[in-house]
């Protein structure tokens, strides 16, 4: 059955119908090396400056460059724009412009697109002179044909051939002019953009570019029936816009790193890319270690030499680094960890998101290796958090963990510009003579917290050491040592949860049927979940954890509150009903563990590792499921 | 001006005139067994330390794990016992924030060679100014008579009771091998004046110095060199202006070959060859590229990064 | 004077010369204040709004999540101050305020006429000293060992007798207009030590070679009418003197001696214009004239093809090394050479 579509020519007496939603996603998928990311990012930062709320996400093969036409290797992004700000990806998508019909079926099957999208796709395929490729699409559109799409073809090929000889290098431009005219982009800030975006290639290229980006304004403006609207609301705040990764990287500045020791690592790499760039303007160095537990080594020998230095990785890199990190915790050497997580475990899903490194991050290394681990929930926290852990690292003499995801690292949004403070910044290594009797591990008995000796003070010299050892640094050979330095490491961090706050509620706090307990890049999600479900009614509230370790106080007395607590995260937990499961064997999502330990209160959780950011519209199935159930968790 | 980044005015307050002695170098009395090989090196560095008049708080000994590596806690200066094979990533993210610090680095053969050989051969490529001493002893003494790469072939362990399997590695040919090595050098424990002058000359180089020490475990492998200390004529000393001379030797070791320290494919051959003990100067240049000085980066003050971080974002600026 | 304004211009092409240096410790004394600018506010900041200033060090991340007055109380008091201490740093800061701000001239001396050259060098040393005193006195006060009986005096002047080596390192380099009548550098041989550069600038006519008797084998020391050559002495790591003419005279030797250049002193010693014999008879004019420049002929001169024929190594003995018994003997042969001459 074939849709309706539109034709190549403007139907007589065409009607222009303009849907003004609250929130729209688009997506944009292609072959690799398209430049379909590029073209959503330039879209995503043109709503931005136009005041709608954006939220960008990549969608990223695992290879480098797939085999072209192939549902597996649709590479792409997704931009979901609201007349709000948008926290998270969102559910489905409205609108999807495909460069062929392979990479949208691929998308197809993912469930990613809503019944009802409206799909824009490259029509020279439905002709093309090879038969296996028309009968390719052939049997897309059948399979398409399940669902109540409104299937657009657009000649891009054609068009684009009019202005370039490689359509292949043009098309994302010409799809970026079409996206313009549906939502009413304001054509000058899109030339601004590209400009920016190329401002790296000559002249000629951006004249190109634009005229690939008029072309596809004037096409559909010729040719579509229907435009969309999302209010846009200029703000006077000022705004920047950028991904995870790249908040992660001027957080870093901003916060006095110097020296990010890396090996290359999806999807940690981008910030060391970033960093790449500009580190050195700032003084910084980004060592590219010769493997992932160099990196750890060299961060530590930098912090030792009297900086806070920090290491970036992912999962795999992690599981390298733990005897690194071990060290780290033994000596008492502030160091920043930044894990932007991936599925796993082993190489798993190297380009997709999970919240699979909790427990790994908190139990990985032998031995008791106390240590603080924070999770930011969004990209403007990306930026901030480098600082707080950089100034808990060196006041604490510790390791901090920084947990971000691939969805932060990935997805781009607009938050406030901060305002920055010199304050944030380390001061130079600490060189004053060390007085008398002070010694490099001269624990504060109530705090657990000593004075870091750095290489350079005048009678300070000791042997810093892995072994077990004393308040001097020595070689522990008396048994009460380890008991007392064992003491002394773990205190540190119950002294420092003492200065915690407990966490609010979002919904009420007077408690409730349900709390649900999200941490790190779950929280837009989650938020706008439990919002749509109190809107139908459902008790409901949410609570997001920012420090994992220590973990902030009350938390026993606010789930007490609820008839029900349950986590949602991107990890794998057993489902109550899948065989052999039951209430004392059932492993559970990496938070609930970690709650339920630390609580004693009966923490469920919805987890789920499809390989993708979570959608509202599941966890607003999940709310109303356990909601359902009632005490049965 | 000496001045950089890590060391600042205020700080040269305590570069005052004092003068130190070997026994300002010496930390508690080592725990080494009678006999052991690490003494010497323990001796023949302080020594060093002294004659150098570097000052203890700037001096940063990092060792990883195994009998040598208890080194830096003989030492009076800075000293960072790590983990297992991984002294030399510390010792260069140690450099690379603070040049103004001297860095040496002490490892056995398990260290380095084996668990840790993957940044030897990384270290040696990036060159960063530091002292790297191989205390090759040829066994695991720590965990007690275990085969390490450097064990010959056919001797008894307590992993390979039949004898080592494989045909022992050549640290010296390895090192050589890789691309911007910058100084190489072989010397003996039981040779101190060697040693020393080994040592020094390592010290005075600018890069990554590489010195493989001999070293007898009277423990686990009392015969290994026993043959070699007896007879001097076994060992064939490096000889050249340009290379190590030792004080006083050359009455003991009379074996010479003249050997120039910039001709690395002689450096290689040389090390290669099995028919003698060599010690001495097997390769230096100090026109290698260092990394710490490839990457330097002008350091900037909190305010003057804020205010180019402002610049940043106004390229991110909606 | 017209003397004075040719002078004038020369001192400061030398000081261009110099800028590299000079630049460089105006950095560093810039950096040293806002390091310490820092250290006091922030010090402040600890001692009178505890939990403001740790919220400000925490980041707005902290923002509802850390309770800064709390975190402040964990690391305590470890490093509050003395009285003392607080003010010796007040003070020190003060002088290194006054000093990065001031558009004062540290680099530029000049020697009255008549004036005692050592004297002039001394005292322009002695006041940047003051700035070494101060940065000494704040890390004596941070680490808690400021005695005011004992370290007061660091906040006055420092002597450059009391610097420290990193000090005399880091040292700026003076410019100092001297006139011929008043050019007795012998004196200024206690101040070259560490990285000191002293350049001087003379009007008139001068003996042919006064810098000659501070030639040591660690020491630069250039004489020279062209201001632009100074720049290989500010780029020196080294001590260094140097003697800039006001014009090109065949009575006065324009050489450089660097130490870099060799481990002979005729390797590292470059003449460019050496005067035959001093244009003046004997009696009207100081000895000392005659004997400076037979100094610098002697240590310039490379030992004779004779002396390295001795030796036996062939026929360009500077090429080779030369046993010490063997130089000793070219250096004998070569003073015969000149005595005959």
């Amino acid at each position: 059955m074939k849709l309706p579509t539109v034709g190549e020519a403007a139907p007589s007496g065409r009607e222009v119908r303009t849907h003004r939603v609250h929130d729209h996603s688009v997506e944009i998928v292609s072959d690799s090396g398209e430049g379909a990311q590029k073209c959503g990012q330039i879209f995503g930062s043109v709503s931005a400056k136009m005041g709608n709320g954006v939220w960008t996400v990549e969608i990223i093969p695992a290879e480098v460059e797939p085999p072209p036409r192939n549902p597996a290797g649709a590479s792409g992004i997704r931009i979901r724009l609201g007349d709000a700000e948008v926290t998270n990806w969102g559910d489905e998508t409205n609108l999807v412009v495909a460069f062929n019909e392979q990479a949208l079926l691929g998308r197809h099957r993912l469930n990613a697109l809503a019944p009802d999208a409206t799909i824009l796709v490259e029509s020279m395929w439905a002709t093309h002179p090879d038969p296996s490729i028309r009968a390719q699409w052939e049997a897309a559109m059948e399979e398409l044909a399940d669902r109540s799409y409104r299937i657009i073809e657009v000649p891009m090929e054609e068009e684009c051939l009019t202005v370039v000889d490689n359509p292949r290098k043009g098309k994302n431009m010409f799809v970026l002019g079409l996206l313009s005219w549906i939502f009413d982009r304001d054509l000058e800030r899109a030339r601004e953009q590209i400009a920016h975006a190329f401002r790296k290639k000559s002249e000629e290229i951006y004249e190109r570019n634009v005229q690939l980006l008029e072309r596809g304004y004037g096409w559909a403006e010729e040719h579509l029936d229907f435009r969309v609207e999302v209010a846009t609301q200029a703000s006077d705040l000022p705004m920047v816009v950028m991904n995870g990764n790249e908040a992660v990287a001027l957080g870093a500045v901003a916060a006095g790193l110097e020296l990010a020791a890396m090996y290359p690592i999806t999807p940690a790499t981008s910030v060391s890319h970033m960093l790449g760039e500009v580190f050195e303007k700032y003084g910084g160095l980004v060592h590219q270690a010769e493997d992932e537990i160099a990196a750890a080594g060299v961060a530590i020998g930098s912090s030792y030499a009297g900086r806070c230095s920090f290491t970036i990785t992912s999962g795999p890199g992690l599981a390298l680094k733990t005897e690194f990190l071990g060290l780290a915790v033994m000596a008492e050497i502030p160091l920043v960890v930044v894990d932007v997580q991936r599925g796993g475990p082993s190489t798993g899903l190297p380009t997709k998101v999970e919240q699979s490194d909790l427990l790994a991050a908190m139990f990985g290394q032998p031995g008791d290796a106390p240590k603080v681990i924070i999770a930011p929930a969004t990209i403007e926290e990306c930026f901030h958090v480098m600082t707080t852990a950089r100034r808990i690292a060196e006041a604490l003499r510790t390791v901090v963990f920084v947990l971000s995801d691939a969805n932060l690292a990935t997805g781009v949004a607009p938050f406030p510009r901060p305002d920055l403070s010199a304050e944030w910044q380390a001061g130079p290594p600490d060189q004053r003579p060390i007085p008398e009797g002070l010694k490099p591990y001269s624990w504060d008995s109530r705090t657990g917290i000593s004075r870091r000796f750095i290489p350079g003070q005048p009678g300070g010299e000791h042997t810093l050491t892995g072994l077990a050892h004393d308040e001097g640094s020595k070689v522990a050979y008396d048994s009460v040592i380890n008991e007392r330095s064992s003491a002394m490491r773990s205190r540190k961090i119950a002294a420092f949860q003492s200065t915690l706050l407990p966490p609010e509620v979002n919904g009420d706090p007077e408690g409730g049927d349900l709390l649900v307990v999200g941490w790190g890049s779950t929280k837009g999600a989650i938020e706008e979940a439990v919002e749509r479900a109190r809107s139908e009614g459902l008790s409901v509230s949410s609570l997001h954890l920012t420090f994992i370790s220590p973990l902030p106080p009350g938390l026993k007395e606010i789930f007490q509150r609820f008839g029900k607590v349950m986590t949602v995260e991107i990890n794998y937990s057993d489902k109550k009903d899948d065989p052999f499961i039951t209430e004392e064997n059932r492993r559970r999502g990496q938070l609930a563990w970690l709650l339920r330990a630390a609580t004693l209160v009966d923490v469920d959780c919805w987890t789920r590792v499809l390989g993708e950011p979570l959608r509202p519209g599941k966890i607003v199935n999940a709310i109303r499921e356990s909601i359902r159930s009632g005490g049965d968790a | 001006m000496i001045m950089d980044s890590a060391c600042s005015l205020l700080h040269s307050a305590h570069e005052d005139e004092r003068e130190f002695e070997m026994g300002d170098y010496q930390g508690p009395v080592a725990r080494w067994c009678a006999g052991c090989g690490d003494h010497s090196v323990l001796t023949s560095a302080q020594r060093l330390l002294a004659e150098e008049q570097l000052k203890p708080e700037t001096t940063v000994f990092v060792s990883g794990i195994g009998c040598s590596s208890r080194f830096p806690h003989y030492m009076k200066t800075y000293g960072f016992h790590g983990i297992h094979g991984r002294a030399l990533p510390v010792a260069t993210g140690v450099k690379l924030t603070r040049p103004d610090l001297d860095v040496f680095v002490v490892m056995g053969d398990g260290d380095c060679v084996s668990i840790g050989a993957g940044h030897w051969i990384h270290a040696i490529r990036y060159n960063v100014d530091m002292v790297a001493l191989l205390l090759d002893n040829n066994i695991y003494g720590l965990t007690k008579k275990q085969t390490s790469p450097t064990t010959p072939q056919g001797y008894r362990s307590n992993t390979q009771p039949r004898g080592s399997y494989l045909p022992a590695m050549n640290p010296l040919e390895a090192t050589l091998g890789v691309t911007n090595a910058s100084f190489v050098a072989q010397t003996a424990e039981w040779v101190p004046a060697h040693l020393f002058a080994t040592l020094k000359a390592a010290h005075a180089h600018k890069g990554f110095a590489f010195v493989r020490i001999l070293q007898r475990c009277p423990h686990f492998t009392p015969d290994m060199y026993a043959e070699a200390v007896k007879k001097p004529d076994i060992i064939e000393i490096l000889d050249h202006p340009e290379g190590i001379r030792a004080d006083g030797i050359d009455k003991v070791y009379k074996n010479k070959i003249s050997h120039d320290p910039l001709n690395l494919n002689a450096a290689r051959e040389l090390a290669q060859d099995q028919s003698a003990i060599r010690l001495g100067l097997f390769f230096r240049d100090e026109s290698y590229p260092r990394y710490e000085e490839t990457r330097a980066t002008n350091k900037r003050t909190a305010r003057e990064k804020m205010d180019i971080l402002n610049e940043e974002f106004d390229s991110y600026a909606v | 004077m017209p003397s004075e304004t040719v002078s004038g211009g020369r001192a400061a092409q030398a000081l261009e010369a110099m800028s590299a240096s000079v630049e460089s410790f105006h950095s560093v004394v810039a950096t040293a204040e806002e390091e310490l600018r820092t250290y006091s506010a922030h010090r402040r900041g600890v001692s009178e709004f505890r939990g403001e200033q740790a919220l400000m060090e925490l980041g707005p991340f902290s923002v509802g999540r850390i309770d800064p007055e709390k975190f402040a109380d964990l690391l305590g008091e470890a490093d509050a101050l003395s009285p003392e201490a607080i003010h010796a740093v007040e003070r020190a800061e003060a002088i290194l305020v006054a000093f990065a701000g001031s558009d004062k001239d540290l680099h530029c001396v000049t020697v009255v006429r008549g004036g005692d050259l050592r004297d002039a060098v001394k005292g322009a040393l002695t006041e940047v000293g003051q700035i070494f005193g101060a940065s000494r006195a704040v890390e004596m006060a941070r680490a808690g060992i400021y005695r005011p009986d004992e370290h007061n005096h660091l906040l006055g002047s420092l002597p450059f007798r009391q610097w420290n080596r990193a000090e005399r390192h880091l040292a700026p380099p003076l410019v100092v207009e001297v006139e011929a009548d008043d050019l007795v550098p012998a004196g200024l041989g206690e101040f070259l030590d560490g990285e000191v550069k002293v350049v001087l600038v003379v009007s008139g006519i001068t003996a042919p070679a006064p810098l000659a008797r501070l030639i040591t084998p660690g020491t630069f020391v250039m004489q020279t009418a062209d201001p632009a050559a100074l720049a290989r002495m500010a780029a020196s790591p080294h001590p260094g003197v140097a003697l800039l003419f006001d014009e090109e005279r065949d009575g006065q030797a324009r050489f450089t001696h660097d130490p870099d250049q060799g481990d002979t002193p005729w390797k590292r010693i470059t003449v460019e214009h050496l005067p035959e014999q001093p244009m003046v008879g004997r009696g009207r004019r100081d000895p000392t004239w005659l004997e400076e420049l037979a100094h610098l002929k002697t240590l310039a001169a490379p030992p004779s093809v004779s002396a390295g024929a001795v030796a036996g190594e062939g026929a360009e003995p500077a090429a080779e090394p030369v046993e010490p018994a063997d130089r000793l003997a070219a250096w004998l042969l070569s003073q015969t050479d000149l005595g005959e001459g």
